[in-house]
């Protein structure tokens, strides 16, 4: 219990600590926000109203304090660029995003493991051989290179599918997968390569240990060793490494968005960069934030059911 | 005695491993012996004597790859007798666990870190008996109980890493013998243990070997762990038999020129190698007062305050110059911890010390911790002379070449690496680096521990000739007796932090005051 | 310890290719310094999305510019970035990981925290929020990438340095009167040579793939610098026309990205400086 209470008290802090960093670097270090939206030309009046609406005029601190408690409530406030509330756009962008995430991440965890497992298996073998060399080559490819070939081969070769075309769920849910299919495979093969890579190593160092020899002395088979003994020794390092592999899937779908033209977050993050529309990427950077540190967060907790040595630190 | 049939049989055996480049490796060759259903047999050698390998080549369990290229294994199954070596996977499977069981050295790598110890004793009756369910849990707290645990019920749920080393080692062993199995093989089962908890494990073995019959395989670099289990000994070297016979007439007479050198490192009964002398008059070169030493423990949250530890107990004592002094005792008892302290790499002390001469030099344990890999012997052994700016280049490269052959090393060595070194020539070349600066007081942390027995003796002859070459003054530390008995003019047993007896060897050994250092000697064998 | 032989000759095979793949590409980039076939940048309208042939091997892109030329330049681009970014990374991460790592304490405790919490997203994302803070452009981007490197090199080398210093050679300097800073970076850091080096190759990919990404995005580096991040999403834009035009920029990081892996993997750990 107090492994939990700790974990989650590390992950409150290190959230308190990002919503300063992010504070810092989007309302104090670009200098003035009203200046910047109405422009140096602007009525003198108009910037110091404007001033007073949004705040600025109130000490760092207080302004801090605002910001915070907007963001606990989801109100970032509103957008320079859209003149809509950041919460709206944001909510009408999950549906691609998350979408696309899942879809990715299921794909991982679902081919990557039984490919691991039997190139550990068959270490040496030619499957072994044709899927190391094949992750190794796809390892490298990145996701956006990924994505236009599958743009140029399925999408204006063989027309799968529309590129750029995108429904949402609530039109029409398989239709919405239809779309969502393609993108998260650019993002989930190099993942898919990584993990399977990932894997092999770590089950194969684990065979290579004493406990694995008693195993052998007690005449399990090779079978139930790898299955009853080995399994889940080797899975202690790689639940961590998931753990960044979703972070990486996330950041993955930034890029793979544009490829495939999806209204989702990142698209909104990289508009928003380009017109400097602050608000908004604050409340992107803030919303990933909180799913790194709650995928963080699981990881651990996964990690101590799995390896009773952490139970005791 | 020609009745009894030979449980298990070697004949001939070759093993190899794959190597790079086209041949194999041989790492043993025609080993032939046998072992006499309910005896105890043990097998002795030096690392890479080929000792382990040939029994887990009997049981198929050679990693990396090693094959038993020429031989038969012969093992008595029920009425019949079965060629091990010509047996498939799933053959040998219903054979191990079941009528070979194994132990090995190191119990806490040996049972697996992430499930219960109950569970995996209970994997035992699982693979290979038709015990209900229901009942395996009491079978197995019931062999615990027989393999002198207590507790057994909290034992069962727990892991690993929350028992000792001398409950792994039983829980090991129960684990081994809870399906009654003709024959266990105990691959060095103490070798990893305090001396104390040593004997303890022995006796256990010798029990089961008495009340259930079980035929014994003890493999062992450690004679005198052999010599109180079994009956009949096979001595190994180099991949190949150099002698076998009954223990005792292997051990009053042996016939061999490797056996005798063996017996006389291992039991000590080589020359004592210093003439003991009474050096107590005249200035102490080192003088320890009320001493402590703390290791400070790594505070539970962050804001906690860090608690201390008191590892090393007020202790007082005074050297001579020109003695030997040894400290011995089990692990934990402080004894590294204080060598730590007095060569100053560790500032959680109290009370006082007087060290007459600068800086104390130290030889570690580990001769592959204590080298830098990533430099020439010839680099470490002028880092010295850098640091301190003695001579010129020209000048320091002479007293390196003179300082290795000192230590009975080859000029060729200064621009070699340590990795190509082996233990021994590594541990001379650290021994070297800390008589460099020519300090009259060294401190030896189990120098020659991590050593074959017959290495073991060539670095104790050679610390014995470089304290009378240079007058040097040793502190000792070792938890072996048989070392201390023979290089050390007075000796300190340490218990618990605190040093519990003190005196001249001779007298330590032949009359022993305290009752701890009566239970060290009666381990010793 | 022995090795399966058909693990061995794997190991040297793939470590043979990927030097190969790095050397071709380093020359090409080399070779693209001071030569192209065309002028990158020379714009053609007669010369407009021409499919490979064999005055223009990878074809002509949307502004009748030569792909080849542009790949050799852009690959260039790429490079210098990602070498001044990993060195970035290396020097302030090796000075700050060996220093926290060998003296421990407070100010190790902190930073480490921040760094687990920094290094835990992914680095295009940090890069991106740097980048919309200071803006885009060449120098922003090594910028950015730049100090983003910095913490997981600490962190590598920190780890290194907290195992390196229990070892007894280190007491062992200590007793021979070494002082701290000739201990941190005469006696440890060539200890460290082995996981820095295999930590270097992996952050060049990180950074080729990171600049290629902004890039990309078109918050990396900007026209009329050419880039292969740009150079594909300008293929992406023109993709009906000329599809041909991603295959030249794409593979270029594919090999390179390949060519890197497949070294670190062969150096690994140990081998150095020993046997």
């Amino acid at each position: 219990m107090r492994y939990y209470v700790k974990k989650l008290i590390s992950l409150i802090m290190v959230l308190f600590l990002i919503m300063l960093l992010t504070f810092i670097a989007f309302q104090v270090i670009p200098g003035d926000g009203a200046l910047s939206r109405l422009g140096v030309d602007a009525e003198p009046e108009a910037i110091e109203a404007l001033r007073e609406s949004l705040g600025l005029n109130k000490s760092l601190p207080s302004r801090f304090f605002n910001f915070l408690s907007g963001a606990v409530r989801g109100d970032f406030g509103i957008s320079y660029h859209y003149s809509k509330p950041v919460s709206e756009l944001l909510a009408a962008r999950f549906p691609a995003t998350v979408g696309l995430a899942v879809i990715s991440i299921l794909m991982i965890v679902i081919i990557s493991v039984p490919l691991g497992l039997v190139c550990s298996r068959k270490e040496g073998g030619v499957a072994d051989r044709i899927i190391t060399l094949t992750t190794q080559t796809l390892m490298a490819v990145p996701s956006f290179f990924l994505g236009i070939i599958i743009t140029l081969i399925f999408g204006l070769g063989l027309r799968w599918f529309s590129p750029g075309g995108y429904i949402a769920p609530e039109e029409n849910f398989s239709s919405y997968l239809h779309y969502m299919i393609f993108p998260a495979v650019a993002i989930a093969i190099p993942k898919i390569a990584m993990t399977v890579k990932f894997l092999k190593t770590s089950v194969l160092r684990e065979l290579k240990l004493d406990y694995v020899r008693t195993a052998r002395s007690k005449g399990n088979t090779e079978r139930a060793i790898l299955w009853r003994h080995v399994l889940k020794n080797a899975l202690v390092p790689v639940i961590t490494f998931m753990g960044m592999v979703i972070a990486d899937v996330l950041a993955g779908s930034i890029v793979v968005e544009k490829v495939f033209n999806l209204p989702g977050v990142g698209r909104l993050l990289i508009t928003a960069i380009s017109n400097r529309d602050y608000p908004v990427v604050e409340a992107v950077v803030v919303y990933i934030a909180c799913v790194v540190l709650f995928v963080n967060f699981i990881v651990d907790l996964l990690y101590q059911k799995v390896d009773p040595r952490v139970r005791l630190k | 005695m020609e009745s009894k049939k030979h449980l298990l049989e070697l004949c001939d055996v070759s093993i190899g491993f794959p190597e790079k480049g086209k041949e194999k490796s041989i790492v043993t060759r025609g080993v032939s012996f046998y072992v006499e259903e309910g005896e105890a047999l043990g097998i002795v050698g030096e690392s890479g004597s080929g000792k382990s390998v040939s029994m887990l080549a009997a049981v198929g369990l050679l990693g990396n790859g090693g094959r038993i290229v020429n031989g038969t294994i012969r093992f008595w199954r029920g009425e019949e007798v079965i060629k091990l070596n010509a047996l498939g996977e799933k053959e040998l499977n219903e054979v191990r666990g079941d009528e070979i069981s194994m132990i090995f050295q190191e119990p806490m790598t040996s049972l697996n870190p992430v499930l219960p110890v109950g569970a995996q004793v209970e994997e035992m009756l699982r693979l290979h008996s038709d015990c209900p369910k229901e009942e395996r849990k009491s079978r197995v707290l019931s062999m615990f109980l027989e393999a002198g645990l207590t507790d057994v019920e909290a034992l069962y749920e727990k892991y690993p890493h929350q028992l000792s080393g001398g409950m792994r080692q039983r829980v090991m062993i129960a684990m081994a013998m809870i399906l009654r199995p003709k024959l266990l093989i105990a691959d060095e089962p103490t070798t990893a243990l305090d001396v104390t908890v040593q004997a303890k494990i022995l006796a256990l073995l010798k029990k089961f070997q008495t009340e259930y019959k079980t035929t014994i395989i003890l493999i062992s670099h450690d004679l005198g762990v052999i010599r109180n289990v079994c009956s009949r000994a096979v001595v190994m070297c180099e991949g190949e038999v150099v002698e076998q016979g009954e223990v005792e007439t292997l051990f009053e007479c042996p016939k061999e020129e490797y056996t005798k050198r063996l017996l006389a490192a291992a039991l000590g009964k080589g020359s004592e190698l210093k003439k003991e002398q009474n050096i107590t008059q005249g200035e102490a070169v080192v003088r320890v007062e009320n001493f402590s030493v703390f290791y400070e423990e790594k505070a539970a949250a962050l804001f906690r305050a860090k608690t201390k530890k008191e590892v090393v107990k007020q202790v007082s004592f005074e050297l001579y110059a020109g003695e030997i002094v040894g400290i011995v005792g089990e692990s934990g008892c402080g004894k590294s911890t204080l060598a730590k302290a007095l060569a100053g790499l560790n500032s959680l002390v109290a009370g006082n010390f007087y060290i007459d001469c600068k800086q104390p030099q130290m030889v570690f344990q580990d001769p592959y911790g204590s080298l830098n890999p990533a430099k020439t012997i010839g680099w470490l052994l002028t880092e010295p002379l850098r640091l301190h700016h003695v001579g010129t280049k020209e000048q320091q490269r002479d007293a390196v070449y003179a300082m290795l052959e000192k230590v009975g090393l080859s000029r060729e060595y200064y621009d070699r690496y340590p990795g190509t070194l082996s233990g021994g020539q590594r541990q001379r070349v650290a021994i070297a680096m800390a008589i460099m600066l020519k300090r009259s007081f060294i401190l030896l942390d189990e120098p020659v521990s991590a050593l074959d027995v017959t290495v073991q003796e060539q670095i104790l002859v050679l610390l014995v000739k470089l304290q009378k070459e240079f007058g040097l003054t040793y502190l000792f530390i070792s938890h072996d007796m048989n070392v201390i008995h023979r290089i050390c003019d007075r000796v300190f047993v340490m218990y618990h932090g605190e040093i519990v007896e003190s005196g001249v060897t001779h007298r330590v050994f032949e009359k022993p005051e305290h009752p701890y250092t009566r239970e060290l000697l009666g381990a010793r064998v | 310890m022995k090795k399966k032989r058909g693990q061995e000759n794997t190991k040297n095979w793939s470590l043979i290719l990927g030097i190969v793949l790095v050397s071709a590409v380093l020359f090409f980039v080399l070779i693209g310094l001071f030569w192209t076939p065309y002028e990158p940048t020379a714009i053609s309208v007669a010369l407009k999305n021409k499919p490979p042939s064999l005055s223009h091997p990878f074809g002509t892109d949307y502004m009748g510019r030569d792909i080849l030329s542009r790949v050799m330049q852009g690959a260039g681009t790429t490079f210098l970035i990602s070498i001044v970014t990993v060195a970035i990374g290396l020097i302030f991460g090796t000075f700050i990981g060996a220093f926290t790592g060998y003296y421990g304490g407070v100010v190790d405790e902190i930073l480490m925290r921040l760094n687990d919490t920094l290094t835990s997203f992914p680095s295009i994302l940090l890069a991106l929020v740097f980048v919309s803070v200071i803006g885009s452009g060449k120098y922003n981007i090594i910028i950015a990438l730049g100090v983003i490197f910095v913490p997981s090199f600490a962190r590598v080398v920190r780890s290194e340095y907290i195992v390196q210093k229990e070892l007894d050679y280190v007491r062992n300097a200590k007793l021979l009167g070494a002082s701290d800073l000739r201990i941190m970076f005469v006696h440890i850091l060539p200890n460290t040579v082995p996981i820095l080096l295999s930590s270097t190759t992996i952050g060049l990919n990180n950074a080729i793939l990171a600049e290629a990404g902004m890039s990309y995005l078109s918050l990396g580096v900007q026209p009329p610098d050419p880039s292969l991040g740009r150079m594909l999403s300008e293929a992406q834009s023109s993709s009906l026309n000329a599809p041909w035009s991603a295959l030249a920029p794409g593979l270029m990081i594919v090999f390179t990205v390949l060519g890197f892996s497949m070294i670190s993997e062969n150096i690994g750990r140990g081998d150095v400086g020993g046997k």
